[in-house]
């Protein structure tokens, strides 16, 4: 018999494989760039973005604030105009210039939120789920303790009882009580990839646990757990809204959607524009962001069947 | 498969026993039994030698296989793989003696990490064992003469395996298995996943390797069909045990223990159709509470009391053939004696 195989020639042709290698990032922007959702989400988020990084170019700060002499009194309440497109609030301040200010301390608190709490989780998670036996108990039932307690109620406690300036009141408080879902997904995965074939396969090669958890478990969770990552981005976003409007987060001077959206409810009724404005870019933010990591999902699995 | 001095040893499983142990209780937990999955097994394989072991699925197989591997620590029992007893070695002599001993799997489509290109996972042995590399090669040579090898294109590399079909992944894990020169190979079930064509290919290339690299197989397995193929000596597994150990043909000649006789009456086959074949009743009993005596006593159709009370160890009955039966079929007597088991 020859060097190699009979039917190597077959393979060796390797005409059913078809399309030329993509990287994993490459195929999943291979796929992405065919999917409606994603360029939706996209364009929502390109504003986004602008509003948190450069807001000066879309509105004056000077009309956010009395000091400055932005807002007059005189004004408030008014109505959407060519002068103040969404109108003004109750102080007179103009609502677009505070709606596109507004926008950096909220996705701020997303961003971090939602990069700290997945940081604890995916190690907690994977060490947890690597090891097992007491050490997965032990910090299962820490999980547990944590999953326990309510995120609202538990960040009420923390923001009455410290005084952290501005968003970062926030953060600490998701930093705290919000890590448990990431913690338990990459739990889940680890355990699930700690199982897989190819773990055991780089287990008779001799591959060390760091090896094990680094190339092998933890690329196979990046997917998942990029997903949950954004969508609790999102989900933060509304978090520190919510705080803000119980007046716990973001505190005068300083202000956010959130702040907006519950300065706006004793004058809803006259001046509806006060809370609609803020409130729909906090839902059209968090939105793009839902609907981001959903089509990332989608992509980024190397299993799915190829889309094109 | 013998050299000149007569058959080399190059593994050997000395009473290996695995038992998991079952647990009740969440924050303290107690056993309160446990499986035996493999329950007292011996056996030797030489250099060139194929050893199928074959049975029922959940008779202990692929557990016995981990063992092999010291992929997990027996209970009780020694592997020694030429020279080293395994459980003698500390972690770094044990990473360096899985040079000498690799692993092929069944499921080519959960064997190969799916974030991981060709290339990254044959080339994943040399980043283990950075010693290992063929003299004169790099890593990227290395990999392209790998996948040469078992019949693939080099150019494939910065392919992700879900670009390839099942044949093809599984000749991408035998490569990986091969990178550090192993003598014995652990085949798990490696063509059960395959379509009967593509598993012929396989079958073909393993017994190239073989031939051009002296390997030595442990194939696992439970078609009997394959079997046949490729093995030259089987050892028939029940419960934990080898119950019947003989050269292939002797097996599918004269099967001594009634358990492989049912086994090999399974196999469907034109010739014995309309024949009256021994059939195997209900289930494998449970690992956690085994039958007394002979463990297959409870599907036996040539069980008496003896059975039950005195189990019974292998013992020769013929070259090199050992059955481990109170009332074995002997020599050419098997095959007629078929007929009228039922």
């Amino acid at each position: 018999m020859s060097d190699t195989t009979p039917d190597a020639e077959l393979v060796l042709a390797g005409e059913e494989i078809g399309d030329v290698p993509r990287g994993l990032l490459g195929d999943a922007w291979y796929d992405l760039r065919r999917s409606v959702v994603f360029w939706i989400s996209a364009v929502l988020l390109f504003f986004v973005a602008l509003m948190v990084l450069v807001p000066g170019l879309l509105a004056d700060i000077e009309l956010t604030s009395s000091l400055t002499g932005g807002c007059q009194l005189s004004d408030s309440l008014q109505a959407p105009s060519a002068e103040h497109w969404f109108g003004t609030d109750r102080q007179g301040c103009d609502v677009y210039a505070l709606t596109i200010h507004g926008a950096r301390p909220s996705v701020m608190v997303g961003v971090l939120g939602a990069v700290i709490t997945t940081a604890i989780g995916a190690v907690v998670g994977l060490v947890a789920g690597f090891y097992g036996g007491w050490i997965d108990g032990v910090l299962s039932r820490i999980v547990d303790i944590f999953y326990g307690l309510p995120l609202l109620l538990g960040g009420i406690v923390m923001l009455s009882a410290l005084s952290l300036p501005g968003i970062w009141g926030v953060v600490a408080v998701l930093a705290v009580l919000g890590w448990v879902p990431a913690a338990r997904l990459v739990r889940s995965t680890t355990i699930e990839g700690r199982s897989q074939e190819y773990t055991l396969a780089a287990r008779a090669l001799g591959a060390g646990n760091g090896r094990l958890m680094f190339r092998h478990i933890l690329p196979n969770a990046i997917g998942p757990g990029l997903v949950l990552a954004v969508i609790s981005l999102g989900a933060f976003v509304a978090v520190e809204a919510t705080f803000s409007f119980l007046g716990l987060g973001i505190r005068p001077p300083g202000f956010s959607w959130g702040t907006m959206i519950s300065d706006a409810q004793s004058v809803f009724f006259q001046a509806p524009w006060t809370l609609l404005f803020p409130a729909g870019f906090l839902s059209l933010t968090v939105l793009a962001f839902i609907l981001l990591g959903d089509a990332a999902r989608d992509s980024l699995d190397p299993r799915r069947q190829q889309g094109a | 498969m013998t050299d000149a001095e007569g058959p080399v040893p190059v593994l050997r499983a000395n009473g290996l026993e695995k038992h998991y142990p079952i647990t009740r209780g969440v924050v303290v937990r107690r056993a309160v039994g446990q499986v035996r999955a493999v329950d007292g097994v011996s056996l030797v394989l030489h250099r060139g030698e194929t050893l199928a072991i074959v049975g029922e699925s959940g008779c202990g197989k692929s557990t016995l296989g981990r063992l092999l591997l010291a992929l997990e620590p027996p209970t009780d029992g020694t592997v020694w793989v030429t020279g080293d007893t395994l459980g003698d070695l500390n972690d770094n002599e044990l990473r360096r003696k899985r040079r000498e001993i690799q692993l092929i799997l069944q499921d080519p489509y959960t064997s190969l990490n799916p974030r991981m290109t060709v290339g990254a996972i044959v080339a994943e042995p040399f980043a283990i064992h950075k010693e290992s590399l063929p003299g004169g090669q790099d890593r990227r040579g290395a990999v392209r003469a790998l996948l040469a090898e078992v019949g693939l294109s080099p150019e494939l590399m910065n392919r992700y395996p879900h670009q390839f079909s099942g044949g093809q992944r599984q000749r991408i894990g035998i490569a990986r298995a091969l990178a550090l020169r192993p003598g014995v190979i652990v085949a798990d079930e490696p063509v059960s996943a395959l379509d009967v064509s593509v598993q012929a290919q396989v079958l073909n290339l393993l017994a190239d390797l073989q031939e051009r690299r002296g390997l030595s197989y442990v194939f696992i397995s439970h078609d009997l069909a394959v079997v046949r193929q490729i093995a030259d000596r089987v050892a028939v597994m029940y419960l934990g045990r080898i119950v019947e150990t003989a050269p292939v043909d002797a097996i599918y000649d004269h099967a001594a223990h009634p358990y492989t006789q049912a086994l090999l009456a399974a196999v469907p086959s034109a010739r014995s159709r309309g024949e009256e074949r021994p059939k195997l009743n209900g289930d494998v009993p449970s690992a956690v509470d085994p039958p007394s005596g002979c463990r297959f006593r409870t599907r036996c159709w040539k069980a008496q009391d003896l059975c039950a009370t005195q189990e019974p160890q292998l013992r020769e009955v013929g070259t090199l053939h050992e059955a481990a039966c109170h009332f074995p079929e002997t020599g050419a007597a098997s095959s007629a004696a078929r007929g009228d088991l039922t």
